[in-house]
């Protein structure tokens, strides 16, 4: 009787087994394509730039491994530094304004009157233009002669800007490009806006406080976590510039615009010194993981994750 | 009661299995053979005014003295490969987007005698030639002949991308044939002694003035003053400190500038007394005192007004091509594919380069080859084709107005007078030449690289933020580093 009820036992339970194992195989292969694609397109190609960054590999010869090779070449090398200054300039100045600007964009965007949707549509649309027919208008926007930002300031009264082709506006430039296509951040902003439940505001409404300290004390905390992910994936982003430099400047005038990125393209595709590109690619890897973390340790004091109860 | 049909999450779950995998056999399947080439109807040949052909489609150049032959009337508009065909894939200059229209014409009358070898052209922009070129070749895609510049025939060549031509020059070309090239044709895609390359192309660089202009500021024409022997380099500077006037949109520039590019101002250094590398090519000699004054000239056409900064020559719509057309610019420092995208109705014209401090004139050709890859899986069938195109494909090519004659016989074909425009000179285009065999810059492995470095270096002097001295000085070692590298 024992043994009938081991055995019963037994069995239920390889049976139980059974399909468990069969549900995590199923799951498995339900998720085998994003696998695939991770391995082959991301881990794959990651793992062989990390091998890559201690070889000299032109790809027309097998890679010969050279040690520190690159990374010595690197710290002598004057272009380097100046991606990287062009690169913290761009970031630490475009960053802020896109985040203020979408946050402020937001705000107006919340407020509910008639036709707001198509404003709304409006102010997305820049976002998801191409960017390379968005950069390419930007260069006859800006074209010194006869583009319409000087134009512009010829109307107000003010000298002509080189824009792209000064080395000092070329940089600024590009920022205020950056500008027209903050569509994404804004969306996400305003639905951090439209989370921030209206008694908090009442309350300090009635407590005396006037809408510039309802949106300072009130708004800005509850959307704090929106702002925090807005400015950790600007500067990661940020970081990564390349596509307006690319096609507007080459990274000119003067390597004024010469981006990490795009030094890192050069030397990758244009000059074939794919191991210098690899190790300049994990240089670059280790620099936006240590600025992400300083985020995060940060927000400790300025994000507020808690709903009132 | 009816019972409904449900639709549960685990029969939504194994239709989206079941379509996707029927979506990944149908895109894996073999696809339908693709229909057989439409063949290209746009070659409606040009009746020829005089002689008949003595050309061979075999391509053996002439050697007669009198003028080669019109291109024959005998391309038909369709042309279909015989059975068995082989297809020999060359890449080409866009040649401002006629090139496929152009070597279209040539490939029918090729295979007229050929149809076992389909050839089919390929078009790569010059800036991406190169980059293309090694990145298709890392990936063992099997092209027959790439497009080869001066710019990166050696790192071409020291790279195993194209092979030597000599065993196959050697069998079918005669020495008469092989000398019959322009020097600066042939010699730009020579390597450690080798032949890389046989030119389709040739443009030795000239000024072209706008008389226009010339003739409002009272300067007398360029071209009778240098058959007067007087087109000198204080000369050329006077007239283009003349021609400067006006600002902001009005602004005229005397001149284009010379093209910043070592292999264009490398003529200014050598008739300076200066020079670029060394013997051995181990150093670079662009900070000697004699090359110093040859940068310090040329940083003054723009530091004088008398040419756009790299930024304005930007700004200006169509670039210095077409501030030359639109009147900013009224000499420009040009090459003969250029002057198909002058404005029919302007009153232009071409004087070779200037005399040099030293007495020498020079200037250089930018011509461009097709080189045979170590890829290609029929190489006798690309060279054939490619010794049909080093001589007919040249001759199709100068009546489109693409090229100069690459040898002295094509040059006095009727194919190249008729292909010159009124206002142009067959003289003008054959002293430059000979302008180019004065003395022809080696184009190192890595070229592109080392032009990059030396013009960075004389984005500063020309901006005046540095001296030439300062700014040679430092792009030195810069330039030296890239050498040894690149040559071992």
């Amino acid at each position: 009787m024992v043994t009938d009820v081991a055995r019963v036992y037994d069995a239920l339970a390889t049976t139980a087994r059974r399909r468990r194992w069969q549900r995590h195989v199923l799951g498995y292969v339900f998720i085998a394509p994003w696998l695939i694609g991770f391995f082959v397109f991301f881990a794959g190609p990651m793992l062989a730039s990390a091998v890559l960054a201690f070889t000299n590999y032109d790809i027309l010869s097998p890679p010969k491994f050279i040690g520190l090779g690159n990374f010595e070449r690197m710290i002598g090398d004057e272009l380097f530094y100046a991606a990287l200054y062009n690169t913290a300039y761009y970031t630490f100045l475009a960053v802020p304004l896109q985040v203020a600007l979408a946050l402020l964009l937001a705000v107006a965007l919340n407020i509910k009157v008639r036709g707001v949707n198509i404003f709304r549509t409006a102010f997305y649309l820049p976002a998801i233009t191409p960017a390379v027919a968005s950069v390419i208008l930007w260069v006859y926007i800006y074209n010194p002669d006869y583009g319409l930002a000087n134009t512009a300031l010829h109307f107000f009264g003010v000298k002509p800007i080189g824009w792209l082709w000064d080395p000092i506006w070329s940089k600024p430039a590009l920022i205020i490009m950056s500008l027209w296509t903050i569509g994404t951040q804004m969306v996400v902003s305003l639905a951090g806006l439209q989370s921030v439940p209206d008694v908090l505001l009442e309350a300090a409404s009635i407590d005396g406080a006037g809408r510039l300290r309802r949106f300072w004390h009130v708004t800005v905390p509850m959307v704090s976590p929106v702002i925090f992910f807005n400015l950790v994936v600007g500067i990661i982003n940020s970081f990564q510039v390349f596509t307006a430099a690319f096609i507007a400047t080459g990274g000119g005038p003067r390597n004024t615009t010469l981006f990490y990125v795009l030094h890192l393209y050069y030397n990758g595709f244009r000059d074939f010194r794919m191991g210098y590109a690899s190790a300049l690619a994990w240089v670059l890897f280790c620099i936006i993981l240590v600025f992400t973390l300083i985020q995060f340790w940060l927000a400790q004091r300025w994000v507020h994750y808690e709903s009132p109860k | 009661m009816q019972r409904q049909a449900r639709f549960s999450r685990r029969g939504f779950i194994r239709g989206a299995a079941l379509s996707g995998v029927a979506i990944l056999v149908a895109a894996c399947a073999p696809s339908a053979p693709s229909p057989t080439p439409a063949a290209k109807s746009e070659a409606k040949p040009t009746v020829p005014a005089a002689a008949s052909p003595t050309a061979k489609v075999e391509a053996k150049p002439t050697t007669a003295t009198q003028p080669t032959a019109q291109p024959t009337a005998a391309a038909k508009a369709e042309s279909k490969p015989a059975a068995g065909a082989v297809t020999v894939e060359f890449w080409v200059d866009p040649a401002e987007g006629k090139a496929e229209a152009m070597w279209q014409k040539a490939i029918d009358e090729f295979q007229q005698k050929n149809p076992n070898i389909r050839p089919k052209v390929v078009v790569v922009p010059y800036s991406d030639a190169e980059n293309k070129t090694l990145t298709a070749i890392a990936g063992n895609v099997p092209i027959d002949l790439v497009y080869v510049h001066p710019m990166w025939n050696a790192t071409f060549a020291v790279k195993g991308v194209t092979v030597a031509l000599e065993d196959r020059m050697a069998r079918d070309m005669t020495k008469a044939e092989i000398d019959d090239f322009y020097l600066g044709a042939i010699t730009y895609f020579r390597w450690a002694g080798k032949t890389y390359g046989l030119p389709v192309y040739s443009g030795p660089n000239t000024f072209y003035y706008n008389k226009e202009l010339l003739g409002k500021a009272g300067l007398e024409d360029p071209w009778e003053l240098y058959k007067k022997g007087d087109w000198t380099i204080k000369k050329h500077d006077e007239f283009v400190a003349k021609l400067s006037t006006g600002t902001g949109a009005t602004r005229v520039y005397g001149s284009s500038g010379i093209s910043r590019s070592i292999r264009n101002q490398a003529g200014w250094i050598w008739g300076y007394g200066g020079d670029v590398w060394s013997e051995d090519f181990k150093q670079t000699l662009i900070a000697t005192d004699k090359s110093l004054e040859a940068w310090e000239y040329l940083a003054s056409l723009v530091k004088k007004g008398y040419a756009p900064t790299p930024a304005e020559g930007q700004a200006l719509p169509g670039g210095s091509l077409g501030g030359f057309n639109s009147g900013r610019i009224a000499i420009y420092y040009g090459i003969r594919q250029s002057v198909y995208q002058f404005k029919e109705d302007g009153k232009w014209g071409v004087v070779p380069i200037h005399k040099m401090p030293d007495g020498k004139e020079y200037t250089r050709d930018g011509p461009n080859a097709l080189g045979l890859t170590k890829l290609s899986k029929n190489p006798d069938a690309a060279w054939t084709w490619m010794k049909f195109a080093i001589t007919r494909g040249v001759e199709w090519l100068m009546e489109a107005r693409a090229t100069a004659p690459t040898t002295r016989t094509l040059a006095k074909s009727q194919t190249w007078q008729k292909s010159l425009l009124p206002w142009e000179n067959a003289e003008v285009y054959d002293i430059a030449a000979k302008q180019v065999e004065t003395r022809v810059l080696a184009h190192l492995p890595g070229m592109s690289e080392l032009d990059r470095a030396i013009q960075a270096a004389f984005d500063k002097v020309v901006l005046g933020e540095a001296t030439a001295k300062q700014a040679m000085t430092e792009a030195k070692p810069k330039v030296e580093a890239i050498l040894k590298e690149k040559m071992g």
